[in-house]
């Protein structure tokens, strides 16, 4: 198996599937909290639509985890908010 | 097909890409000369990769309805462009892996997830033919490709197009934006068409209920794409419920690929569809479809029921427990009857939206299908209201993967033969008696017929409006309650979903409005006390876009 690394943990993944799928098949449900609520958010479309699964990977804040296919050298990190955390002042 | 230069735009802005909201500004100029068969060529500008293809017909989307038109368009003899935002052509029907982008450890194989697959024998042949086309040059398939925004051009201002009969060649009408690559290093393509071929299909219908966004609620299609497109199974209790044949297919997928489904609960009751047993008859296939996902649910003994919908999705930070309703005959819950279901997963759907940003950014016009979502108008030959646009599949109305087929069949061919033979009333003539388009307009009638009487055995269930309390979150992105939205709705007189916005953020969020746009309406006008009427929504950057594409320097 191959695997990413998600918040500094590995996750393994067979080569094609989706940074979503991977996280779903380990067990992982949610990787995102809400702006307002803090609500912890996942996959709900799954084929690109709703944007509640965006994750930060490799440092790019807000892609859909449904859509981005999974590689060896990602690094994966949950979603905080907008995801621009580190641009408040 | 032409590379198209990158040049500086006459504005001096250095703006590229469509104007949003007035007149285009520095459009890349065609020129040089077609080289057919040729790959688009990549320039690097300050990072940003821009790539041109002028070609004849342009399909968007490769689901059942694209792959079948741009195989027909390739076959009636027109250059063709298929710009799909998947990996692999097949749309969500036939949703299939994507290549490996590495040589790892085992790699996905379609052979896997052939078991949760219907008609693939049709979807080989298309995709046969596609790759045939590829091969021959007259195909060019941008896989992994989103059309983010689409434009007529002006008549007249195209620039040169050297074809091998460059007398002949009709000026490109159309301009295709789409973006493509890994996160941080997205490249923007450019497609001038002669035609367009729009194919974009449908997502999931939602209604907002308690506890729906509680991570483990999946609408029916996501359980299905990552069965589809990943062989991973959303959960292993996965409770199936809202309304239409699909919940069948979804909980048939589920149980072939190991999951228990405590139930499937159909909010339908879907017997008074065999009274319009008329229209079935061109559904052959469709009947041994579903007696086959009937197959299944009797094998493994899962309960099919109808007239049932879910009340509230429960749990801490995931789903936990669904709890499920009886409906009496007026659509009433019976509360006393309710039951609570564990279960690691929901999946739930209510039939689908046509995504339609493509076609409402052009003019197309629309009208209302049987749940009162727009769908495109278009003739007998798929044409639509703009000379050029040509529509098929779901955005047309809901109907189902082999009617998609047939629609885009008919789509691919009119466009291609339109650009490609004289269209004199000889030809006109013609083509009334060719047999084979007779047999295609006449399948596309009975399919039509077909998906009617679907809808109207399996309709938004009523009084899901008056259920709503006002804690429910309707607008998922932007955290916003139904009690919010009556409350614009009873204090400012917000009847519908686009004033609701304004006022109280519903829609305004990342999906702008895909997933809760109807519920929004819904809920907004039945508060006001009007009619919901679900106008087509302008979204006129229909993907993301990073800010660097659209004001790169050229």
């Amino acid at each position: 198996m191959s695997s990413f690394t998600f918040d500094g943990t590995p996750v393994e993944f067979r080569p094609g599937q989706s940074i979503g799928a991977a996280l779903i098949a380990a067990g992982i449900r949610s990787w995102r909290t809400t702006r307002i609520a803090g609500r912890p958010r996942g996959v709900f479309c799954g084929i690109g639509i709703c944007f509640d699964c965006l994750v930060r990977v490799d440092g790019s804040p807000n892609q859909r985890a449904c859509r981005v296919i999974a590689d060896e050298a990602m690094t994966v990190t949950s979603q905080e908010g907008t995801g621009h955390g580190d641009l408040a002042v | 097909m032409a590379t198209l230069p990158c040049e500086p735009d006459a504005s001096g802005l250095g703006l590229r890409g469509p104007a949003l909201g007035g007149p285009a500004l520095g459009r890349p100029a065609l020129g040089g000369p077609e080289a057919s068969g040729s790959v688009p060529s990549a320039m690097a500008v300050g990072g940003v990769h821009a790539e041109g293809i002028v070609t004849d017909v342009a399909v968007v989307g490769a689901g059942p309805a694209g792959l079948a038109a741009a195989v027909a368009a390739a076959a009636a003899g027109a250059a063709v462009v298929l710009i799909d935002s998947e990996p692999v052509v097949g749309g969500q029907f036939w949703r299939h892996p994507a290549p490996a982008p590495v040589s790892g450890i085992g790699p996905l194989r379609e052979a896997e997830v052939a078991g949760v697959h219907h008609n693939l024998r049709r979807y080989r042949s298309l995709r046969r033919r596609l790759a045939g086309h590829v091969a021959a040059g007259t195909v060019t398939h941008l896989a992994g490709h989103e059309v983010w925004a689409l434009e007529p051009l002006p008549t007249g201002g195209a620039g040169c197009d050297a074809r091998g009969d460059a007398e002949e060649a009709p000026e490109p009408r159309f301009a295709v934006y789409a973006t493509a690559g890994a996160p941080g290093a997205r490249r923007e393509t450019t497609v001038h068409a002669r035609s367009l071929v729009l194919a974009t299909g449908a997502y999931d219908l939602q209604l907002p209920f308690p506890g729906w966004d509680l991570p483990g609620v999946m609408t029916a299609g996501g359980v299905q794409s990552l069965l589809k497109g990943h062989a991973v199974l959303a959960g292993r209790r996965v409770v199936v419920a809202g309304t239409g044949p699909f919940l069948l297919s979804v909980a048939s997928g589920l149980l072939r690929s190991g999951a228990t489904v405590p139930g499937v609960f159909e909010a339908a009751r879907p017997t008074r569809w065999l009274r319009e047993v008329r229209a079935v008859g061109a559904a052959a296939g469709k009947l041994a479809e579903g007696l086959g996902y009937a197959r299944d649910l009797a094998l493994h003994r899962v309960r099919y029921r109808t007239g049932w919908t879910v009340l509230r999705a429960s749990g801490e930070d995931r789903l936990q427990t669904v709890t499920v309703v009886p409906l009496d005959s007026a659509g009433h819950p019976v509360t006393a009857g309710s039951r609570s279901i564990a279960a690691d997963v929901l999946a739930v759907g209510w039939g689908f939206v046509p995504q339609l940003e493509l076609p409402v950014a052009l003019g197309c016009g629309t009208t209302q299908d049987p749940h009162g979502l727009p769908v495109v108008v278009v003739d007998s030959e798929q044409r639509s209201s703009v000379p050029g646009v040509f529509a098929a599949g779901e955005i047309c109305g809901v109907g189902g993967a082999a009617m998609a087929v047939v629609e885009g069949e008919i789509a691919g061919t009119t466009a291609a033969e339109e650009l490609t033979t004289r269209t004199g009333a000889d030809r006109l003539a013609e083509r009334a008696i060719d047999p084979r388009r007779v047999h295609l307009l006449h399948r596309r009638d009975a399919w039509r017929a077909f998906a009617g009487a679907l809808a109207r055995a399996y309709p938004v269930p009523a009084g899901w409006i008056d259920r709503l309390d006002g804690d429910t979150l309707v607008c998922r992105c932007e955290e916003v309650t139904a009690g919010a939205i009556r409350a614009v709705a009873i204090r400012d007189g917000a009847a519908d979903a686009r004033s609701a916005k304004l006022l109280a953020r519903p829609g305004m969020g990342w999906c702008q409005g895909r997933v809760c746009g109807y519920a929004t309406e819904c809920l907004a006008a039945r508060t006001a006390g009007t009619t919901p009427r679900h106008p087509p929504t302008e979204r006129p950057i229909a993907a993301p876009v990073p800010l660097g594409l659209i004001g790169a320097e050229c």
